[in-house]
């Protein structure tokens, strides 16, 4: 079933773990759910930036050229749309972000990407961040 | 339904017998979409964990995990 395209999208904030899934098990799963017309896919400024800053080391780990990954991540970034790093740092001092921050500061910039973007859900494997944000952080998008 | 299976169920007596009572329920339809649901469910977790245990998922996730926390770090700082 094709979702309603006058619906508004769900937002969806993806962390690292996601995407790496997309870009390494291209025809996976996780890539699959990425092509949905139902969802707006947002990651933090920093996610991209990362990825191409360590291009060679990433590319390396995945057994692909240079090249190759930087198409992979063009491939799946064309879903996702960029918060950029002022607006996300602007909801840093919000108190969800402080919360998970003190339990694993890594998972921080995520949830102020959320907070930033006012998105529904944020899509993610970490079960620290499933734990602590129930209904807010998901394994799986609920389908509209 | 094409290339259908049959299955056989066995349920306990007392379950027959709150079934029997409501012959306007469709239960080989209810039988049919619970399996369905946990079919899928099942087949979902299973594709989850591949992905998940791709020791190549593994090792760049926790790096860019890494990289991206200290980039936001280093903006607060900032």
């Amino acid at each position: 079933m094709s979702a309603d395209p006058s619906a508004p999208r769900v937002r969806v904030v993806i962390d690292a773990n996601v995407l790496v899934a997309a870009l390494i098990r291209t025809d996976g799963w996780t890539a699959q759910e990425l092509s949905r017309s139902d969802v707006e896919w947002l990651a933090p400024a920093f996610l991209a930036d990362e990825l191409k800053e360590h291009s060679t080391e990433y590319a390396e780990k995945a057994g692909c050229t240079r090249r190759q990954w930087a198409r992979r991540v063009a491939s799946v970034m064309r879903h996702v749309r960029i918060v950029p790093a002022d607006e996300v740092m602007a909801a840093a001092r919000d108190a969800r972000v402080r919360m998970v921050e003190s339990l694993d500061p890594d998972d921080a910039p995520y949830v102020a990407t959320l907070v930033a973007a006012g998105a529904q859900f944020l899509w993610t494997r970490d079960k620290l961040l499933l734990d602590t944000l129930p209904g807010i952080a998901v394994s799986v998008v609920p389908r509209t | 339904m094409a290339d259908a299976k049959k299955f056989t169920f066995e349920v306990p007596a007392e379950l027959r017998q709150i079934m029997d009572g409501h012959p306007e329920v469709n239960w080989t339809a209810v039988f049919r979409e619970a399996i369905r649901r946990h079919a899928e469910a099942a087949d979902l977790a299973r594709r989850i964990v591949e992905e998940q245990s791709d020791p190549r998922v593994q090792a760049i996730a926790a790096s860019v995990k890494r990289g991206v926390g200290k980039k936001f770090r280093q903006a607060r700082a900032k």
